[in-house]
């Protein structure tokens, strides 16, 4: 049997979604900074501001049927599209949130990849397979199978899941959770465990739970943030650990950190990938187990900075960046060795990872 | 050995390109010649041609997801990987293709 592709299907669904997270989050920021009011009734007037806040909302708010239209059509490629889409509103509709909305992409794509090798029609309907009959039953079949079967666990989890956090709230077993959010959503740098966690947190911020959320944001930061830091502070001490090349990498890691992009720290986090990733752990640790006490929620998903306006308790959750990457940038001092100018040339490589290589042809 | 391939990953910003370098840097070194189209979230850029895939001796992806335009590759040695082993290991998965290529 082929593989399922579990992975691949549901990052190829976030790619997509990454620009549209940003793009919705940042309308409802930009309304929010201005005064924007969520809109009930459009026959009364409303600001441009309220418009922008009420777009964005939606548009977050349609995030599972988002979701589970790019993972279907991942999965079953256009005759995915329909269910995919159906059966997304009807996890909105539902309740079942972001994690329903990436299993009903999964199972809208299987089922219409199944029903394709099975449905078998005289030549003259054939036309009708993609453009009907393989949405209609695989968005009926599925759909049925989540009101009744998979809806009911997934709303008990999604409840527990709730519940047990907001007991967690305040104690100090929220700090552990922050300690692991926080290592987990930054050691990858943005990588796919960094991606599986923002899966997982933007279900609870689609729940209305943004603590988590914020924690991502902020220990996303942690790494480009802490090198800036970690550069200051090795200036400060007359430590030469930084080669002219980072310096010059620097300047953008640091804008783009501002944004929340990590990418932009790649050349000098490459340079010594296992030393600046145990700074960025530690970090991160500090600022998620900070981030989560002092419950900084974000009703914002992503952008960095610019969430902050989506941020409660923003000055805390400014404090806890700052506190994460000032323990950043002190392990750095221990750890980071300048490397040698022009290192780029002759690096050395990891080992094939054989295991991750497929063949064909 | 003549190449092409084509990277994409998740943010569609970063690895895809870094993967482009890396491979071509890689293949060059070795003396190959590489062709390779990324797949960002800009859009395809640096394209294929027919011509280039159909003189390609082997192909290369370095893929986190879905991906347009596979067909163009069939019949051909496909090698498929994630970007982060083109990052990390270009040189050791450009020694594995001429392996494959030699068998």
């Amino acid at each position: 049997m082929k593989s399922l592709e579990l992975r691949k299907h549901a990052m190829t669904g976030i790619s997509y979604m990454i620009p549209y997270v940003c793009t919705a989050g940042m309308l409802m920021v930009i309304g929010n900074i201005f005064g924007g009011h969520t809109i009930t009734n459009y026959r009364e007037g409303f600001s441009i501001a309220d418009a922008l806040t009420t777009l964005g909302g939606d548009g977050l708010g349609l995030l599972p049927v988002f979701i589970s239209t790019f993972i279907a059509y991942s999965i079953a490629d256009r005759p995915g599209i329909a269910p995919g889409f159906l059966l997304g509103m009807l996890c909105k509709a539902n309740g079942f949130g972001f994690l329903g909305g990436l299993l009903t992409g999964y199972l809208g794509g299987w089922v219409v990849n199944y029903l394709k090798k099975v449905i078998k029609v005289p030549s003259f309907a054939e036309g009708l397979v993609p453009q009907m009959i393989l949405p209609l039953l695989a968005t009926i079949l599925v759909g049925v199978f989540m009101e009744y079967v998979l809806g009911i666990p997934i709303i008990a989890l999604t409840d527990g899941i709730a519940a047990l956090l907001l007991t967690l709230q305040g104690g100090t077993s929220i700090l552990v959770l922050g300690v692991i959010l926080g290592i987990l959503s930054s050691i990858d740098y943005g990588g796919p465990i960094n991606k599986v966690v923002f899966v997982f947190v933007l279900s609870l911020m689609t729940q209305g739970i943004g603590a988590p959320i914020a924690t991502l944001i902020s220990a996303s930061m942690i790494a480009p943030f802490g090198l800036t830091l970690g550069y200051f502070l090795s200036r400060v001490l007359h430590k030469e650990i930084y080669s002219r090349q980072e310096v010059d990498a620097l300047k953008s890691a640091f804008l783009m950190g501002c944004c929340q992009i990590t990418e932009g720290s790649y050349p000098i986090i490459l340079n010594d990938l296992a030393r600046i990733t145990i700074c960025t752990g530690a970090g991160a640790a500090v600022d998620g187990a900070l981030t989560m006490y002092w419950d900084c929620a974000s009703t914002v998903p992503a952008g960095g900075f610019f969430a902050l306006a989506g941020i409660s308790h923003p000055g805390l959750w400014l404090v806890s960046l700052l506190a994460g990457s000032a323990v950043f940038a002190v392990l750095l001092q221990f750890l980071k060795r300048k490397p040698p100018e022009e290192s780029m040339e002759e690096e050395t490589e990891m080992d094939l990872d054989l295991t991750s290589l497929k063949i064909s042809g | 050995m003549k190449i092409v391939g084509i990277s994409a990953c998740v943010a569609g910003i970063a690895h895809t390109y870094i993967a482009r370098e890396k491979l071509i840097k890689a293949a060059e070194k070795a003396g190959h010649e590489i062709h390779l189209e990324t797949q960002g979230t800009i859009g395809t850029e640096h394209a294929l041609t027919e011509n280039q895939i159909q003189e390609a001796d082997v192909v290369v992806l370095a893929v986190d997801i879905k991906i347009k335009g596979k067909e163009r590759f069939t019949g051909k040695k496909t090698i498929e990987i994630p970007t982060e082993t083109a990052i990390h290991s270009a040189t050791a998965l450009i020694k594995k293709m001429e392996e494959i290529i030699k068998n």
